[in-house]
């Protein structure tokens, strides 16, 4: 082991070291452009690659997919534009950050999470190395369900207002994920004999319109600048308050990077799944949860953690089996095995040096990728104290291209303004977008592995050991704090001598 | 000009953000079947390439050539890719469009239009106007299977696009685990419970699923549902099914590993790298099962479709035949896609545009177990 690692450290020489740092650049640019993904920068890269000597190439590639999920932090916070598909979820408490005057603090947050997320997927990489191939195969469509249940039944408490409107929402997120064909059995549904919706409504529109476009509706209402209030601090100690908020909400940032690594092993939950799971899992479990979605930087920690842990999982199904979970691991394969680098087995045995290689990669990519990003976000988030008239025909320019870039049909537009106009009337009457785009991209995840399991065990998958304790799990949190206060509530009336009303036992549970 | 070609390339690299903007395309999250399934690739063995293109129609004028060759260096070609970036359509289609750009002297902008398993994109081209600027890059067999089911929202007539050439279909190969305990052809008809794992009606994957089901006679059932090829993959090796099917060249490197047993070759021939696995012909099939069987593998052979709209002029048409010819089967491009595991498999446009014909046309009985697959899930 440890000689492979001094081989995969070896082979960072400096024509490698340089390849990744272009591969960081050019991925960083990329997604940064609304619409635009990692995977797109990888293509740019492709035609290159294969001109490069082995590791060079590799590690270019490793290098633009490491930091893909990085960059588009910082339009998820300035603008509530996402940068691609798997940077909403930092939308929903980064935008209130920067509306705060808080925009330096929320980009040193999201992006330090989206460097720790991402250190902490390659060490979980290296532990689950032995065990990697059991591992994957132990996992199938009862467990993938039940984590998907988990994630819905926690969303109920990523919104604290009114439990009613937050369930409506997470309905119509549910009722919009269900647009298009029904894959197991091609059956079209709500699409009104469209081609356009057989693929279901598009995820990076209806994020566009429902976040960006309603924020610039409000913006262009309201006058003045995103950022209302200035706040005291100075861009500078924002910037250590952010990077600080990282470690000191550790409890945050481990949990979400795991859950990352977990959606990640799994080839069928799609690069988007990740940021949401940990979003509502953190919403869940904080302290702080009623804070959630109104600018809290544990938010912006969950979805950004996630983000970037998640390639390290996702890396496994990819090296251990040669079965890629994304079109990035496509790419990524498809150069691996034209370099004669054969995933399966031989990767823990004679290949090994070149998931080392991998690894070190991800954390030096992770890392640079960051502080590039931290070092200009000073510059950028002077932007959200542009006034309103200026910014926000811009943007909203930049977030229609955006949405059409995604698959150059002007129903994409059309579902972007919509969506635009849905999200505004939400936030006007008190309707939460996080419970919506939550139920939105795991409703339709949630149906498929229920279809699945049931195909394949009938009612016994409940039965199956992974699947059963994490539905235990999900009771044991959803049922035990309420009867603990009871239990309390109990205790502390038969102690007669304590004033106890529920707003104090509540309390002493904190 | 393989410097060239490079030096190129390190330009569009360098002004990501510009080339972005113009070729456009968001980052697919899941993972298109196609990237590994519903095709990618041919055999590896090109040597049964057709010779020379057999255009029968009389060509045009040497001046109407010229004013041709004028027209497309002085346009900006647009190339459509039917699927997202980063599968192995888009690859293709960026790997071919610096080479045709040197032989139209012209320049060339990918655009990706995916959606609705490609049939976007081919009503999208139908519509085009047809003056040769733009053609692209389409699903074959996708195109011919949403004919032949009668699919809703199909605006177009497949046969009346131009045809301007194949450049690749792949064989395919049912794979089964080695938790299933089927090693062979024989032991899967012979069991009674055989789990095919597939996408759904409409997939590469189910149509295969369909026939093999009902020419073989094999009991058991199909599990639709899994999302990509991936998945279905996984599921196979876990032990959760049996068996699956996916083009050879994104199941091979599970083959040679052994988590993968090939059982069958969906093809016309053995398979070079497997020769120990029949080929589906090879069968001792019914009447019947044999007719079904052929038309699937007609189906096949449509892999990937360069189309332009219908009626491009007939000058512009044969230069675009004859420039992606080139391309095709210039060297140095099959050995770049070949390193990407995608194999070129060259067929000219009119001998593309009958194999079309007798697709769309196939046997009731072939386009009957489509459509009833459709009707029972």
């Amino acid at each position: 082991m440890l000689e492979a690692f001094l081989q995969g450290l070896a082979s960072l020489t400096p024509t490698v070291l340089a390849w990744m740092l272009l591969g960081i650049v050019v991925s960083t640019i990329v997604v940064i452009i609304p619409g635009l993904g990692g995977g797109f920068a990888m293509v740019l890269m492709l035609p290159l690659v294969y001109t490069l000597p082995p590791e060079a190439g590799l590690a270019m590639l490793i290098a633009a997919l490491a930091v893909a999920g990085t960059g588009n932090t910082i339009t998820s916070v300035l603008f509530g534009v996402p940068g691609s598909a798997t940077g909403v979820a930092t939308i929903l408490d980064g935008y209130p950050m920067a509306k705060k005057g808080e925009a330096t603090r929320a980009l040193a947050a999201g992006l330090t999470a989206s460097a720790v997320g991402g250190v902490i997927g390659a060490a979980v990489l290296v532990a689950i190395l032995p065990i990697m191939r059991p591992l994957v195969l132990s996992l199938g469509s009862p467990e993938f369900f039940m984590l998907i249940m988990a994630a819905l039944v926690f969303m109920a408490f990523v919104d604290k207002g009114e439990m009613l409107k937050s369930l409506v929402a997470g309905f119509m997120g549910l009722m919009l994920s269900f647009v298009g064909m029904e894959i197991s059995t091609a059956t079209s549904r709500y699409t009104f004999g469209s081609l356009y919706l057989a693929d279901g409504i598009g995820l990076v529109p209806l994020f566009i319109g429902l976040f960006a476009i309603a924020e610039m509706i409000i913006l262009l209402r309201k006058g003045g600048s995103i950022a209302d209030a200035t706040s005291e601090s100075t861009a500078r100690s924002q910037m250590f308050t952010g990077m600080k908020d990282v470690f000191i909400q550790w409890r945050t940032t481990l949990s979400s990077s795991v859950t990352g690594i977990v959606v990640g092993l799994a080839p069928g939950l799609g690069a988007t799944t990740a940021q949401f799971i940990a979003y509502s899992q953190a919403a869940k479990l904080s302290k702080r949860a009623d804070y959630f979605g109104t600018g809290e930087v544990e938010g912006v920690i969950a979805a950004d953690a996630a983000t970037n842990s998640k390639d390290g999982g996702a890396l496994v199904p990819t090296l251990a089996f040669g079965i890629p979970g994304s079109a990035a691991m496509a790419i990524l394969l498809a150069a691996m095995i034209s370099l004669g680098i054969q995933p399966g087995p031989s990767m823990l045995t004679e290949n090994l040096h070149i998931v080392w290689l991998f690894i070190l990669i991800l954390v030096i990519a992770n890392i640079t990728g960051a502080a590039l990003c931290i070092a200009l976000s000073g510059m950028f988030a002077k932007v959200t104290h542009v006034r309103a008239s200026t910014l926000a025909p811009p943007i909203l320019m930049i977030s229609l291209f955006g949405s059409y870039s995604s698959s150059r049909h002007v129903g994409d537009i059309i579902t972007a303004l919509v969506a635009g106009v849905l999200g505004y009337t939400m936030v006007r009457f008190g309707y939460s977008r996080a419970t919506l785009v939550i139920g939105y991209v795991l409703g339709i995840l949630l149906e498929r592995h229920f279809l699945l399991s049931m195909r394949l065990y009938g009612y016994d998958f409940i039965q199956r050991p992974i699947a059963a304790s994490l539905l235990v799990a999900v009771l044991a949190t959803l049922l035990v704090p309420p009867l603990r206060r009871r239990w309390t509530r109990v205790r502390s009336a038969r102690a007669e001598f304590l004033p106890s009303s529920d707003e104090e036992a509540r309390k002493s549970l904190r | 000009m393989k410097s060239r070609i490079i030096i190129r390339r390190l330009a569009v690299i360098a002004c990501a953000g510009l080339v972005a903007a113009a070729c456009g395309g968001a980052d697919d999250p899941d993972l298109s079947s196609e990237t590994l399934d519903s095709d990618g690739a041919s055999e590896t063995a090109t040597s049964d390439d057709e010779p020379v293109s057999t255009e029968t129609e009389a060509s045009p004028e040497d001046a109407e050539m010229e004013d041709a060759r004028e027209f497309f260096s002085n346009e900006t070609l647009t190339f459509v890719v039917a699927l997202a970036p980063g599968g192995g359509y888009d690859q293709m289609a960026r790997s071919m469009a610096p080479y045709l750009e040197d032989y139209l002297d012209t320049t060339v902008t990918v655009e990706n239009r995916p959606g609705a398993g490609g049939l976007l994109a081919l009503n999208s081209l139908w519509n085009e106007k047809n003056d040769g600027s733009v053609f692209g890059i389409m699903l074959g067999q996708g195109a011919a299977g949403a004919i032949i089911a009668d699919r809703e929202g199909v605006e177009f007539t497949l046969e009346e696009f131009s045809f301007l050439a194949r450049p690749a279909a792949s064989p395919r190969v049912m794979v089964t685990g080695p938790e299933s305990g089927l090693e062979t052809i024989e032991d899967v008809m012979a069991s009674e419970n055989f789990t095919f794992a597939s996408s759904g009606p409409g997939g590469n994957d189910h149509q295969d699923a369909v026939v093999m089901f009902e020419a073989l006679d094999l009991s058991g059932e199909i599990i639709t549902g899994y999302s990509s090829g991936s998945e279905a993959g996984l599921s196979v090796i876990s032990g959760e099914t049996d068996g699956s099917s996916g083009s050879f060249p994104s199941r091979w490197p599970n083959i040679e590993t052994g988590d993968m047993i090939p059982v069958l070759a969906i093809a016309d021939d053995r398979i070079e790298q497997i020769p120990d696995v029949p080929s589906v012909l090879e069968l001792d099939l019914s009447e019947e099962s044999a007719e079904l069987a052929e038309a699937h593998l007609n189906m096949q052979a449509m892999g990937r479709a360069l189309l332009a709209p219908p009626d491009v002029p007939e000058a512009r048409l044969q230069l675009l035949r004859e420039a992606f010819k080139a391309v095709i089967t210039n060297e140095e491009l099959v050995e770049e896609l070949a390193a990407q595991s995608i194999p070129m498999d060259y067929l000219s446009g009119p001998e593309y545009r009958d194999l079309a014909l007798q697709v769309v046309n196939a046997p009731e009985s072939y386009a009957d177990a489509l459509r009833r697959a459709t009707e029972e899930e």
